[in-house]
């Protein structure tokens, strides 16, 4: 780890600076691990406890931080698209044995399972591969089917996903297992960033726009987090990039491949592929290509999946309840756990852009357009906040398109805010880097953040970010926000860091004081025994109702507020349950409520007397 | 627009503290040391550094230290240490930042300099003796004056940031106790004007460094301090063109923000800095310990049973009422016995260990002790009031099993005196 950081802290800077701002640059990062070995040196006599992992990982973003702003903010810069490319090619190198300190998670272990399927027995079948895990690459020996799945007329099993990034991981497997895997994402996460460049050359985006914004592009999230694993969503963006690119240029040849790649690597990229399509044909010759490439691409998924729409049904496009829609599309922007705002706060300015449509690059308005029947077909699903992957996962190939849109913007955003989203960035590198394990979620309506203040104050943090995954208040309140601020904001200039420091004592005083509603399953409530329900790695947990079990003997401490409240549980054969000293009998049900009234408020225990109760939440009246 | 400009920052230096002070309120029963307690001067202090360099572009992001403080404050509730470590790397890369941006001005140097004086001296405030540090403060900016030449016709104003880190060195380390103490800072500003223009400012660096190294332990980070300071009045007018802002080439002005970065990192600790810095090399990490809790008086003797197998004991003693003992004075013995005749022994003296509270900022000056030789660092208090317990470790290696410990306490010790022995370790083989 440290002889890499090492390497990368020189290569990047011979890479991509010259001359004085090359010396300036090695001297500030000599300085910099100067002082950092000598901090270090006084951290033990101290008795600061500050885990060497994370010590290291902060130690190698503020070192390729410095980098960055030299690229950013020097003159003499060897600056081009291929330059960036290489240079994101080398953070993602660096960036690959950090994500593998755990296993590979989600869909990533099924992707190279079909892989292992193909490079050893050529074929997608994937029974045998279920019964040696032992030596698969995945490191994954709990791998079974996943629903969805097709079972052969001869037992085979046959992954529910689309093979076409495991063909594209191949030559990688061979030559180097997972390893060669994620180096061959790393180099598609490359190619990427490569073109999003040439994108912004192509549109007219300065330089010097273009270097400020490229570090947090390609290696703030949730870019760098796809492009270090075993997902088709980097890939999806960099086709969707390069066919935008060949629209623009009115090349066929250039945006064909592109679009029949985008809807071989996942079927629903094909809500963006048509649209791509529908904007060029003005010719029966496009037509005839645009009609081509979506039959070759059917076909092929036919040939493998025995469907052309492989799992979806063209029902799925129908329209949804009304407040679906809401709920996924303000959720995309604003959750907490999987919303832009928390978790990528950089594209926020590109939603901003949206509002400024006129004077947007036409590639930013083709890419918008192509995305709306996409993002309107994803917001109403369940899963719209992607399920047990990494955040975003599902609007990661819009993200190219959202960064031209800051880009566009860049000069007219007040320094402000752009601060203060770029140091959220930095801070979610970092602990995306340091706890990689901690970008799946179970999608429960917490986010790490709510749940790591819920669990040092003991008090309910978690509701004071907007969660649509468990709809809360915070998110009324954060979409009428979002409302308001894309109307009224033209600067951001009033986003003043100090304004910052008083919403944070806003929030303290607010998160410490008990909320109107329980989940008994959250981070804040102590659990003396029972438990989770659903279990952390129950299929699709975010269609359940969350809660946490309890028998006789198990005990729950939280803060409540004082008076009547209702208890929603669910019990098989009731249950007597103490709460702030008062004994209530719960009748079974499959789903019911009960009327509990607190004499006081404050810390109250709720302990199991008898029977078995799964605890959904607890209102208070 | 100047005035606007200004109103603006006023606005800003009342409402950073109020943000911080309302955070802090709120975090109340983690929130609870006194550092703390006087966050918002600190987020005061920041405000006046991004002041100081408003015409860069970066004084908006040394802004963005206010809400990181109250971030840290929310966040890292359980660990009080690793907060004020993080409280100390942001304010001190936020001081760095202004080394580096701040106007080259006399207005904003002092602003720096007092600033800086303030957050490593004056917290935490509770306990700080005002009269005693606004004369420091006086003396450190006098300091600062004459190093960078103000006043002084034949000479360019020299506005160099080592001329800052200098003045600071000075005032970090400038004794308040006793009270003729104080007058360091001015004494050595009048010497700093006297040698001004001659070569001899190196000569007195030279012989302040080797009184630094030769001397008392205790007189060392004036000496050192005071070199310092004459180092950068001999090289600052020879070298000046290179040293200047904004013609100064890149290392020669990060070098000065990464000494006040180290510097300002651990201010939450700031006396530790002053008066301790040297024991960072004679850290030992303790084992398991048998805490004992002896004070010996002279001749007095104490026996310790110690568990079977054992042929290394490691003592960490100190002393009571040392602090005027010289380093080689006898404190006492300590035999390794076999049944009841001793197999081995070693003499415990000053400077393997030293007076229990010589450290502290109303004795260090005064006190005659050298530093323990190993220190497991038991680091009391805060802010300038940092002090390490003067036990040390004393280690007696004997060849052979012993079954028991004899200390004895010297004879000769004053009647007040102590030999204190606090916990031995003595671990199996």
């Amino acid at each position: 780890m440290i002889y890499l950081l090492l390497f990368a802290s020189v290569a990047a800077p011979l890479l991509m600076l010259r001359g004085r701002a090359l010396r300036q640059c090695l001297a500030l990062e000599l300085a910099m691990i100067v002082v950092a070995v000598v901090l270090t040196a006084l951290l033990h006599p101290l008795h600061i406890d500050f885990d060497p992992y994370a010590r290291m990982v902060v130690c190698a973003i503020a070192l390729l931080s410095v980098v960055c702003a030299f690229v950013a903010l020097a003159s003499e810069v060897r600056w081009s698209a291929n330059r960036a490319g290489m240079l994101a090619l080398l953070l993602y190198a660096m960036s690959i044995p950090l994500m593998v300190r755990t296993p590979i998670d989600g869909d990533e272990p099924f992707y190279l399972l079909m892989t292992e399927s193909l490079v050893r027995d050529h074929d997608l079948d994937l029974a045998n591969q279920y019964r040696d895990l032992a030596h698969s690459a995945t490191g994954r020996t709990d791998l079974v089917p996943q629903i969805g799945d097709v079972t052969g007329p001869h037992g085979e099993r046959y992954a529910h996903f689309e093979p076409f990034l495991s063909i594209l991981l191949m030559p990688g497997y061979f030559l180097g297992g997972l390893a060669g895997a994620l180096a061959t994402m790393a180099i598609l996460g490359a190619l990427l960033a490569r073109s999003t460049v040439r994108l912004f050359e192509e549109e007219g985006i300065p330089d010097a726009t273009a270097r400020a914004l490229f570090p947090l592009f390609a290696f703030g999230p949730p870019i760098l987090i796809f492009a270090t694993r075993i997902w088709p969503e980097v890939p999806a963006a960099l086709c969707f990039v390069e066919a935008i690119r060949g629209l623009r240029q009115r090349r066929p040849s250039r945006w064909v491949a592109p679009i029949v790649g985008l809807a071989l690597l996942k079927m629903r990229f094909l809500l963006i592929a048509l649209p791509l399509l529908a904007s060029m044909v003005r010719r029966k010759r496009h037509a005839a290509l645009a009609a081509l490439g979506v039959g070759v691409g059917l076909l092929i998924v036919w040939s493998i999946a025995g469907s052309g729409t492989n799992l979806h049904r063209i029902r799925e496009l129908l329209p949804g309840k009304p407040q679906a829609y809401l709920t996924g599309f303000f959720g995309l922007l604003l959750d907490g756990a999987a919303g832009i705002a928390f978790q990528a706060p950089i594209y926020l300015f590109g939603l901003l852009a949206i509002t400024r449509w006129r004077t947007m690059p036409k590639a930013f308005r083709l890419g918008i357009v192509s995305a709306v029947l996409y993002v309107i077909t994803l917001a109403p699903r369940a899963e719209w906040h992607g399920g047990w992957s990494p955040p975003l996962r599902y609007i990661v190939f819009l993200m190219p398109v959202l960064a031209l849109g800051v880009a566009a913007l860049w000069e007219r955003i007040d320094a402000r805010p752009l601060m203060i989203a770029a140091a959220w960035t930095l801070a979610l590198v970092i602990h995306a880097l340091t706890f990689p394990w901690r970008l799946f979620h179970i999608a429960n309506g917490e986010n790490w953040m709510g749940e790591a203040l819920s669990a040092s104050w003991h008090s309910d943090f978690s509701r004071l970010f907007p969660s649509f995954i468990r709809p809360n208040r915070a998110a009324l309140v954060a979409s009428l926000i979002l409302i308001v601020a894309l109307a009224v904001v033209r600067t951001g200039r009033l986003l003043h860091p100090l304004l910052l420091t008083f919403a944070l004592a806003a929030m303290l005083f607010a998160g410490r004081n008990p909320g109107s509603r329980v989940e008994f399953e959250d981070a804040h409530v102590e659990h003396r025994g029972g438990e989770l329900f659903p279990t952390e790695y129950q299929v699709q947990r975010f269609l359940y109702r969350g809660g946490w079990i309890v028998r006789p003997g198990d005990a729950l401490s939280f803060l409540a507020r004082r008076g009547p409240s209702v208890l929603e549980y669910t019990s098989e054969g009731g249950a007597t349950i103490e709460l702030g000293g008062s004994a209530y009998h719960l009748p079974p049900t499959a789903g019911g409520f009960a009327a509990v009234n607190l004499s006081r408020g404050g810390r109250v225990e709720l302990r199991c007397l008898s029977g078995s109760v799964n605890l959904d939440r607890m209102d208070h009246e | 627009m100047q005035r606007i400009l200004h109103w603006r920052w006023l606005l800003a230096s009342a409402l950073a503290p109020i943000g911080i002070a309302l955070v802090r309120i709120a975090a109340q029963p983690m929130a609870r040391t006194p550092i703390d307690r006087d966050l918002p001067l600190v987020a005061l202090l920041i405000v006046g550094w991004s002041w100081a360099a408003r015409e860069s572009r970066w004084a908006r992001a040394m802004e963005m230290a206010v809400p990181l403080l109250a971030i840290a404050l929310l966040v890292l509730t359980d660990d009080d240490r690793l907060r004020l470590a993080a409280f100390g790397l942001i304010a001190a890369t936020a001081f760095a930042m202004a080394t580096v941006h701040a106007r080259r001005e006399a207005a904003e140097r002092c602003t720096l300099v007092v600033s800086g004086l303030l957050l490593l001296r004056w917290l935490p405030l509770t306990s700080v003796e005002v009269l005693r540090e606004s004369i420091v403060l006086a003396g450190t900016v006098l300091v600062f004056f004459v190093l960078a030449g103000f006043g002084d016709r034949d000479r360019p104003r020299a506005d160099a940031s080592f001329i800052l880190i200098a003045a600071l060195a000075v005032g970090l380390v400038a004794p308040i106790h006793p009270g003729r103490a104080m007058l360091f800072p001015f004494v050595l500003a009048l010497l700093l004007f006297l040698v001004r223009s001659s070569p001899l400012a190196l000569l007195f660096s030279i012989a302040a460094f080797v009184s630094a190294a030769s001397g008392r332990s205790t007189k060392g980070p004036i000496f050192v301090a005071a070199g310092i300071a004459f180092l950068v009045l001999a090289l600052v007018p020879r070298t000046r063109p290179r040293l200047q802002a904004p013609n100064a080439s890149f290392p020669m002005r990060v070098l000065p923000a990464a000494i006040a970065f180290a510097f300002f990192a651990f201010w939450p600790w700031s006396g530790l800095i002053a008066r301790a810095l040297p024991l960072v090399s004679r850290y030992q990490v303790p084992g398991d310990r048998q805490f004992l809790g002896y004070a010996l008086a002279a001749s007095q003797v104490v026996t310790i049973d110690l568990p079977p197998r054992v042929r290394r004991v490691v003592v960490t003693a100190s002393g009571a009422n040392a602090a005027r003992m010289r380093p080689g004075r006898l404190l006492g013995t300590i035999e390794g016995l076999t049944g009841a005749s001793p197999v081995c022994r070693r003499s415990i003296v000053i400077g393997d260990v030293a007076d229990f509270g010589f450290d502290r900022p109303s004795q260090f000056f005064s006190s005659r002790n050298s530093f323990p030789r190993f220190s497991e660092w038991d680091l009391r208090d805060y802010g300038m009031h940092t002090w390490i317990q003067g036990a040390g470790r004393v280690a007696l290696d004997c060849g052979h099993d012993v079954s028991s410990l004899r200390i004895t306490a010297a004879p000769g010790l004053a009647p007040d005196t102590r030999l204190q022995i606090e916990s031995i370790e003595a671990p199996a083989r």
